[in-house]
């Protein structure tokens, strides 16, 4: 590793404040990413702030009827919280389908939205990545792409968000509660959180310099009866997705009401599948119908050299979790 | 009084709580006085030169008290230009020049203070290259194979005749991917040197052979090296052999006359010590309607490094497992800019039983028997390759009884017939076989009379790799000096012990026991001498009271027999498996594993257990998911983490029935002790595909079988 300054700042205030002061500052959460890409000398800052151990631990009920997630809170805790269990069962299923027990009981929930990007590319520091060094090209467009996007890539990037909570927190349409520098806060729509690469791939999120999360703000309870979190990959734990799907689903006599449906690992962000959502809405849960809204899904689906399994993946899943997400007993 | 501790016994790990503890002292963790810490700088090229490394920025730094390359480089014996074999004594120079032959080559070691200040200086080397392009790609440098030694070809009978007198054939090529042997405990070595001489405690399997690798490294008398490795945390093939880091080392320690120590990083585990590599297996096979084999080819096409030859002879199992009147095998090898590949657990037979052992379903298949007859009518007990007797041979009964075990009957033989809901069931079965060899071993036993009671020790240059060595010579010491084992101590990992081949080839248990016993049975033999008396009633204890001691040690040699350089001597084995494929997905689960094994006596059946469920979860690795990839254009390894490499989490692996069939052979050695080592991964992967293939009538020829492939890998012809 590099030389870098450590500090771990007693309020929300002076991290801010200890923030603003260097341009290679960083805040740390669990560390669970960012230490080992240090080690990996992809990410080099000069100062490391600590805020796991800032307040924000708390899950708390917000006065529109859902919940707010502190952001220094650990996954573990979150995704076991009785609350949470009831009421966000898909945000449950998500976040205890990733990583160990062992990173998920380090992994803050603000550190999940920002964990980057698995693509090996970016991980070696003798291989060209845009997205760690802008303008050195990217690698895996032409080179190893078998678990790169199909959805939203550019010229420039081509690389996957790896997390599931946030596949999760896509469907349900979450929003992300910002401290800005001054102090004052803010709100983004989950899906406005995480960027598509363009030509900046560089940045994977619309955060400013200096801001901190502190909360994720879930809408009150829905899809707590039918829901279904479902991760292929290569083995049973401790694996990324090679395609991942959240589905929930809202019923009443028979029809679909409302609908939350999202795919992991096919972009550069949650892929939100808002006109397979809307093809759903008030429609019967069939099979035929949950077909046809995986059609959609892929319609615009680009493949690379090695990923075009993920069209077909995509779609099995897609109807494997929205029929697993309708039959589950309420 | 019975001995608890007798052979045959499952007594727990006499060094268990050491380890468990923290007490039990592996390589990187002895203390030495004024010790510093190396690290190595890897290349960032696959092929081509070094025209500058400057250093400057680097040896600045804090702490920072050397940076080695090859422009203030001890000089060292070098490998010559002819691509020489990768032996277990091949020497290893290092920075002798500015070539480089694979991506991640050390190019400079960087010795600091702390480890911490060597790992940042390490950053600071700026190396600078001239870069040619690399031959990475398979499929673009096939003209260049070449058949690398005598033993490589093989041939019985007349192949294309026994093909053509054939009802049925199958032919098909299997590929398996480069693995990585990724032992829990990082290479590691501290080096120190006192004149001319040096010692190191190093994490290595074998020790007398490394000590002459070392020693014609820097070209100085064998017996000025010494190695201690008294723990190793598994090596599974890849601490065989000594690896550059350790020559690194040394060379530090000698220019700064000061201890040095050296862990690799676990990037530099799949860089600097070896894989298995892609092997590339074409199978031949034709039968009579009848079910009798009458041709086997087995071609095999794999990779070396540029500078230094190896290959796992993946054919030899289709010249001894099943009986056939005409053999064809041969190996070639490709070099390419990959570091060289190594053994890594059942080298050659863990690849070569899936392409044999997967060919032997289809075939089956195809004449519509079923897989366990079909072998059995094929059964030999003459190694045919070999030409000898085996020595024992109980596969058919390890396929009987396993088959009664994992209850085969169910099995549906129509693929996509056995339904639960989403999944598809299958069933698949293998057959394994491992050579068993047998070496030379030496070793002392020391008794002791102390406090009225009779101590041993029992001393060799034999490791305990984590496979329970010094538990089952604890036990084998008990039983031939026939005292508890609570009064022995077992004494391991150093070159300063009697001579061992090591732990290694699945050679390791027969060896270390059987030397163990004969070093007991000499002792014993020359107190009774002395006492004058022939029977030995009064135990070791009486023995050295009448005769005044109140110490002695004994010497003691096993070797191979006549008639085991007579016969052919494996163990062999087979494995069952039941996978459930989700129907659309490509998801697919292992519900439970059989293995049945026959391997001679089992010393301890708590450890060979162990052995057996380690080697069917590598299989099971092999099968799923184990996979290192190199990049096509820049020649380095994408899976560079265990993050990235894809071993069996317990999930994967839900429920193993491990049996061992009760066998006698006198043959192997006195004791009748097989290997076991590697016979658990044998032939794992095929029960697993031929599983599949049950299930959803897709056949896997690639490893690993992973979701993308079960999604869109075509139904075979003739599967509804």
């Amino acid at each position: 590793m590099r030389p870098f300054t450590f500090i771990a700042p007693e309020t929300i205030e002076a991290a801010l404040s200890a923030s603003a002061s260097s341009e290679k500052a960083h805040y740390l959460g669990g560390g669970t990413n960012l230490i080992d890409l240090m080690k990996e000398d992809v990410e080099r800052p000069s100062h490391l702030i600590e805020v796991a151990d800032l307040a924000h631990q708390e899950i708390t009920k917000t006065a529109s009827g859902g919940y707010s997630l502190g952001a220094m809170k650990n996954n573990s805790d979150t995704a076991n919280h009785p609350d949470i269990r009831k009421h966000y069962p898909l945000l449950t299923m998500a976040m205890l389908s990733a990583a160990t027990a062992q990173i998920r009981n380090m992994a803050t929930n603000g550190g999940n939205l920002l964990q980057r990007t698995r693509c090996p590319y970016f991980y070696e520091t003798s291989m060209p990545c845009n997205k760690r060094e802008p303008g050195s090209g990217c690698g895996a467009l032409k080179g190893m792409n078998g678990n790169h996007a199909i959805f939203g890539w550019s010229e420039s990037c081509v690389a996957t968000n790896p997390s599931d909570m946030c596949v999760a927190l896509a469907a349900l349409e979450a929003k992300v509660q910002v401290r800005q520098p001054d102090g004052t806060e803010r709100t983004i729509a989950f899906t406005d959180f995480h960027r598509l690469p363009g030509d900046r791939p560089e940045k994977d999120h619309t955060l400013k310099k200096g801001e901190l999360i502190t909360a994720i703000e879930l809408p009150a309870p829905k899809f707590s009866d039918h829901y279904y979190y479902l991760k292929i990959r290569e083995r049973s734990s401790y694996a990324f997705a090679m395609t991942s799907v959240a589905a929930g689903l809202e019923l009443n006599n028979g029809m679909i009401t409302d609908v939350a449906l999202a795919l992991g690992a096919v972009a550069h962000k949650p892929w939100k599948l808002i006109a397979s959502e809307d093809f759903l809405r008030n429609k019967k849960p069939t099979s035929d119908n949950f077909t046809e809204a995986a059609e959609i899904a892929m319609r615009d689906a680009k493949p690379l050299k090695h990923n075009a399994y993920k069209i077909e993946m995509g779609k099995k899943a897609i109807v494997r979790s929205l029929t697993q997400a309708f039959e589950r007993k309420a | 009084m019975m001995n608890e501790a007798a052979l045959g016994n499952p007594i727990d790990r006499v060094e268990g709580r050491l380890k468990v503890t923290g007490k039990a002292k592996y390589s990187a963790e002895f203390p030495a006085e004024n010790m510093c810490y190396a690290l190595g700088v890897n290349s960032t090229i696959a092929k081509g030169r070094i025209t500058a490394i400057d250093t400057t920025e680097a040896e600045q730094q804090e702490g920072v008290l050397k940076v080695i390359t090859y422009k203030n480089v001890n000089r060292l014996q070098t490998l010559g230009n002819d691509r020489p074999p990768f032996t277990l004594t091949t020497v290893m120079p290092i920075f002798q020049d500015r070539e480089i032959h694979y991506y991640g080559q050390y190019v400079a070691c960087v010795v600091a203070e702390t480890f911490e200040q060597a790992q940042y200086a390490r950053r600071l080397v700026k190396v600078s290259y001239e870069k040619d392009t690399p031959d990475i790609l398979w499929d673009a440098h096939r003209e260049k194979a070449y058949k690398p030694d005598d033993n490589a070809d093989f041939s019985r009978g007349d192949m294309e005749a026994g093909m053509q007198e054939a009802d049925v054939t199958v032919e098909a090529t299997y590929t398996t991917p480069i693995e990585v042997q990724q032992p829990m405990e990082l290479h590691a070595a501290l080096v120190s040197w006192e004149g001319d001489k040096v010692k190191m405690f190093a994490s290595q399997q074998i020790l007398d052979e490394s000590c002459t690798a070392i020693a014609d490294t820097f070209r100085i008398p064998k017996e000025n090296v010494q190695i201690i490795s008294s723990y190793v945390g598994g090596g599974f093939g890849s601490k065989l052999r000594i690896h550059e880091h350790v020559i690194m080392a040394a060379m530090a320690a000698r220019m700064l006359e000061r201890p040095v120590k050296i862990v690799l990083t676990r990037q530099q585990m799949f860089t600097n010590v070896g894989m298995r590599q892609f092997d590339e297996q074409k199978m031949r096979l034709g039968a009579k309607t009848n079910g009798e084999l009458t041709a086997l080819a087995h071609h095999t096409l794999s990779h070396c490094a540029t500078q230094l030859q190896y290959y796992e002879a993946c054919g030899n199992v289709s010249k001894m497992l099943y009986k056939t009147p005409n053999n064809a095998i041969t190996h070639r090898l490709i070099p390419l800019n990959i570091q060289c590949p190594n053994s890594m657990r059942a080298p050659g037979e863990a690849t070569g039983s899936f392409a044999l052992e997967s060919a032997m379903d289809e075939l089956a298949w195809k004449l519509k028997m079923d897989p366990i007859d079909f072998r059995i009518k094929n059964d030999t007990q003459i190694d045919q390759g070999a030409g000898k007797p085996f020595s024992s041979r109980l596969l058919n009964e390890s396929l009987r009884i396993g088959a009664e075990k994992f209850g085969w009957h169910q099995r549906k033989s129509q693929p996509r017939t056995n339904r639960q809901g989403n999944w598809l069931i299958g069933h698949g079965v293998s057959g394994a076989s491992r050579r068993s060899p047998y070496r030379e071993t030496s070793a002392k036993v020391i008794a002791e009379l102390k406090n009225g009671n009779v101590w041993a020790t029992v001393q060799m240059d034999g490791t305990d790799i984590g496979t329970g060595t010094y538990t089952i010579l604890t036990q084998t010491a008990s039983e031939y000096l026939n005292i508890p084992a609570e009064n022995i101590t077992v004494a391991l990992g150093d070159t300063d012990y009697p001579v061992t081949p090591g732990s290694g080839g699945s050679w390791g248990a027969a060896s270390y026991s059987n030397g163990v016993r004969v070093a007991c049975q000499n002792l014993m033999k020359e107190l009774q001498s002395k006492s004058g008396t022939s029977s030995s009633n009064g135990g070791l204890q009486a023995l050295m009271s009448e005769n005044g001691l109140s110490s002695y040690e004994a010497m003691g040699t096993a070797a191979p027999s006549e008639a085991f350089d007579k016969h052919s001597v494996f163990s062999f084995g087979a494995n069952f498996a039941e996978v459930w494929v989700d129907k659309d997905t490509g998801m697919f689960r292992i519900k439970r594993m059989v293995n049945v094994g026959a391997a001679g006596k089992i010393l301890n059946p708590k450890t060979a257990f162990g052995q057996i469920i380690g080697g069917l979860t590598m299989g099971a690795g092999m099968a799923i998911a184990e996979k290192a990839d190199i990049e096509p254009t820049h020649g380095n390894f994408i899976t560079r983490s265990l993050a990235d490499y894809h071993v069996p989490v317990n999930l994967d692996l839900a429920n193993i029935d491990v049996v061992f069939l009760p066998e006698e052979d006198k043959i192997a050695n006195e004791m009748g002790v097989k290997g076991i080592g590697e016979l658990g991964i044998t032939s794992v992967a095929a029960s697993i595909a031929n599983a599949i293939f049950n299930a959803t009538g897709q056949r896997f020829r690639d490893l690993p079988i992973t979701p993308d492939k079960v999604l869109t890998t075509p139904l075979e012809p003739g599967v509804a």
